[in-house]
């Protein structure tokens, strides 16, 4: 199998992006659009319905070194949200107690982390957790 | 997977044999993975430059064409930030008869003769078109300031 | 020892001049004839006797319908024939490789540059070109190098192997043309619009340069042949794998091959006595929780290719039907789709035995609590499309027998209880996809089948009826079923009579 270096596929990665992915509830591009190696992205999420995230907009910050795409990215939120994965004091998620970063493999992307992230607000655990006021950052 | 009987004989006369103002050679650990090198074509705004690009050869390659992009910044209308190259035989004009060589020759030649009317980067576009000579400048300054050794 | 000019020139004879005479502007024809182009001056081969019907090669048994011809675009055009580029090189290389011998003059001496205007910049840097002096010793080596350069595919660099010749006179190896006609309608080396795919199927070698190349290299030529050969023959990863989506052993698939990397796939599956492929579903957007990143793209179905029908751009209809199934035990890729290796999954032997003989312990009790319980409203309707009034009156349960006690008859029962219901109350469409999409209803004699046609009817998501795919246990599979079968009357009671939260 042809191993795709870091900078294509994070270039392959950045048009699926700009193109637009799924219903729009995950997005993501380069936070600086002159930042060659492509190592820092924004990515937003909005709050999965029926849940008390619903309507809510989170921002993250995610971070891919030079490992990657062999090592998944570091992901911080943002915005305040509350829940067991995000470091309450930064917003940081640790990579352990999420799924798509513990398990992370060649299928793996920045977009997967987002929806898993999303998932994971709507999972029956974490649906109803109480939240920070909406609109707060760490 | 073992490599391409065609990538392993492009690659041995690639160094065997280099364009001239042109290097390529792959990466230890990924034979389709090159470090390549064009200076600036001599009466060009890039003229003196050395400019680094990377190139990947994906698994359909000969029939999809190699993946290129400059590593070092570089004005020019036809090359965005990110070192995209809009040349035609990098898409839809690929043709499996095309190589390493041919391609990297072309985006040499691209150095040489900006395309403004076909532009990538719209705003360096915009400016080769208002003012050439103004752009050309810059061009020179980046040159200079990034493309250097 | 390797041939002389003077050996190789025969090969070179036109078929329609003088005895001896030497092929003049040559062109190939479709046949894979070449003549001198003077002698061209109809759509057919001048040579009497030759038959321009291709015979069909195919050495298997299934239904294949070639491309229809392209009728929009126009025939080749006979008045202006090109020039056949390479074997014309040929010629100039055994006419300078021979004025050493010859006390002529080389009559081609000068028009070398008009030929290889199409030519690759490696063929530039042979030495034999730029050489053609008389006054120097003509080497051997010299002469067989660039005779293999000359006779090098450009695009896989290698020696052309079961050379064809493109209406504007390029050759290529046969299956390098093949691959380059899934991407593009033009030529490699000229982007002359080709005339359609159907024109290149079963398309005649190019006998000249067969010829010469099994004289000059015949070596060379069959130890490529038998690479390709060992290549399939060897290969450990040796099942093709095709993502797209679920099938079950027993299901008719049909599907459409578009993709330049799966019309490769579907060619070299058809060059084999018994064309199949596995097939399996791709993964989902996000891992699942609990699942590795890859989980429900492991297991899959093979499927035996019933027919093909290929359209006149190169796509194709493929009509398959389910074998049998496979776990992914090995992958890598190959020319861009998937490869694998896979193991074949059987159910259990003793599954339909054991559980035949409990069933007629418990085979009263259980069967008529389910019966009961489950017994749906006549108005359920798969498509919702009817309004409804009033839930069922109860929803379902299982109540008094736990669900894996239940026998297979019973969860047959249960089946054919919500096939019945389904039929009653709802579209006649629906009704008719269940006739005609997954093929006929397996009987109930055949539990592991309508185990797999029974998840296929259900209207839930693929990804969940693909954990049929590993369970060995047709009695664990109608379980299963039974499962999401109540899933769906709950669902439909609730969703109807209540509002939904």
């Amino acid at each position: 199998m042809a191993k795709i270096p870091r900078n294509f596929r994070l270039l392959e990665e950045l048009e699926k992006g700009e193109k637009g992915i799924g219903d729009g509830s995950c997005s993501y591009g380069l936070e600086d659009g002159d930042d060659i190696m492509m190592s820092n992205w924004n990515g937003t999420i909005i709050g999965p319905g029926h849940t008390v995230h619903e309507n809510r907009i989170y921002s993250l910050k995610i971070h891919c070194d030079q490992s990657y795409p062999d090592k998944p990215p570091t992901v911080q939120f943002l915005s305040r949200v509350n829940l067991p994965f995000v470091n309450q004091t930064d917003g940081k998620v640790d990579p352990n107690k999420l799924n798509v970063l513990a398990q992370w493999g060649k299928d793996s992307s920045i977009e997967t982390v987002l929806v898993g992230i999303r998932r994971e607000m709507g999972s029956f655990n974490n649906r109803k957790l109480p939240q920070p006021p909406e609109g707060t950052t760490f | 997977m073992a490599l391409p009987k065609r990538i392993i004989k492009e690659t041995e006369r690639l160094v065997a044999d280099p364009a001239p103002g042109i290097t390529a050679a792959p990466h230890e650990d990924n034979l389709r993975y090159f470090d390549v090198t064009i200076q600036g074509p001599d009466g060009s705004p890039f003229q003196n430059g050395v400019f680094h690009l990377e190139l990947f050869l994906p698994e359909e390659y000969p029939m999809s064409p190699p993946k290129v992009r400059f590593l070092t910044k570089i004005y020019h209308p036809n090359i965005d930030k990110l070192g995209r190259i809009c040349l035609d035989i990098l898409k839809d004009k690929w043709s499996p008869a095309l190589q390493i060589r041919t391609v990297l020759l072309s985006i040499q030649a691209l150095l040489s003769a900006p395309n403004p009317d076909d532009p990538l980067a719209t705003d360096v576009a915009k400016h080769y078109k208002e003012n050439e000579k103004d752009a050309q400048r810059v061009s020179r300054e980046w040159t200079e300031k990034y493309a250097s050794q | 020892m390797f041939p002389s000019p003077r050996d190789l020139f025969p090969i070179f004879h036109c078929p329609l001049c003088p005895p001896d005479a030497v092929l003049a502007a040559p062109t190939t024809l479709r046949c894979g004839h070449t003549v001198c182009a003077v002698h061209v001056r109809a759509t057919h081969c001048p040579i009497p006797g030759c038959s321009t019907q291709q015979q069909s090669s195919t050495h298997n048994t299934i239904a294949f319908f070639p491309a229809p011809p392209n009728t929009q675009s126009h025939p080749p055009d006979i008045t202006h024939r090109a020039l056949d580029v390479r074997v014309n090189s040929i010629i100039h290389i055994l006419h300078a490789a021979n004025t050493h011998d010859c006390p002529f003059p080389d009559p081609f001496g000068n028009s070398d540059g008009d030929s290889d205007a199409d030519d690759p910049p490696s063929r530039h840097t042979t030495p034999q070109r730029h050489n053609a002096d008389p006054t120097s010793p003509p080497d051997p080596h010299d002469f067989e190098k660039t005779l293999s350069t000359e006779l090098t595919c450009e695009i896989c660099f290698m020696l052309l192997y079961q050379p064809v010749t493109t209406p504007c006179q390029h050759t290529f190896c046969s299956k390098c043309l093949q691959r380059s006609l899934d991407h593009s309608m033009l030529c490699p080396l000229c982007r002359q619009e080709f005339p359609g795919f159907a024109y290149f199927q079963e398309h005649p070698h190019n006998k000249v340069i067969l010829s010469l190349l099994l004289e000059a290299f015949p070596d060379a030529y069959s130890a490529r042949g038998d690479a390709m050969e060992r290549e399939v023959r060897d290969a450990r990863l040796d099942t093709s794998i095709f993502i797209c989506q679920l099938s079950f052993p027993g299901m008719p698939t049909l599907l459409h091959f578009f993709e330049p990397r799966y019309r490769l796939m579907l060619r070299r599956c058809l060059e084999k006595p018994c064309p199949t492929f596995g097939m399996i579903m791709p993964p989902r957007a996000a891992p699942i929780p609990g699942h590795g990143p890859n989980a429900g793209s492991e297991f899959g179905t093979m499927l035996e290719i019933r027919s093909v029908q290929m359209l006149a751009d190169g796509r194709s209809m493929v009509e398959t039907r389910g074998t049998h199934r496979f776990r992914l035990l090995e992958q890598d890729s190959l020319d861009g789709y998937l490869i694998g290796r896979v193991e074949k999954i059987d159910d259990y032997d003793d599954d339909l035995a054991e559980w035949a003989a409990q069933d007629d312990d418990r085979a009263p009790s259980s069967s008529n609590t389910t019966h009961v319980d489950i017994r749906p409203s006549p108005q359920i309707s798969l498509t919702r499309i009817t309004p409804r009034v009033s839930p069922p009156s109860s929803p379902a349960s299982t109540t008094g027998t736990p669900q894996h006690l239940l026998s297979i008859p019973t969860l047959l029962e249960i089946c054919h209880t919500f096939l019945d219901q389904l039929r009653a109350g709802t579209a006649p469409w629906v009704v008719q996809r269940l006739n005609y999409t997954y093929g006929p209803q397996p009987p109930d004699t055949d539990p592991g089948a309508f185990s797999f046609w029974m998840g296929m009817v259900l209207p839930i998501d693929e990804h969940e009826k693909a954990k049929l795919l590993p369970v060995k246990s047709a009695r664990l599979r109608l379980r299963m079923v039974v499962g999401w079968i109540e899933q769906l009357n709950s669902n439909w009671w609730f969703t109807s009579g209540c509002t939904v939260v």
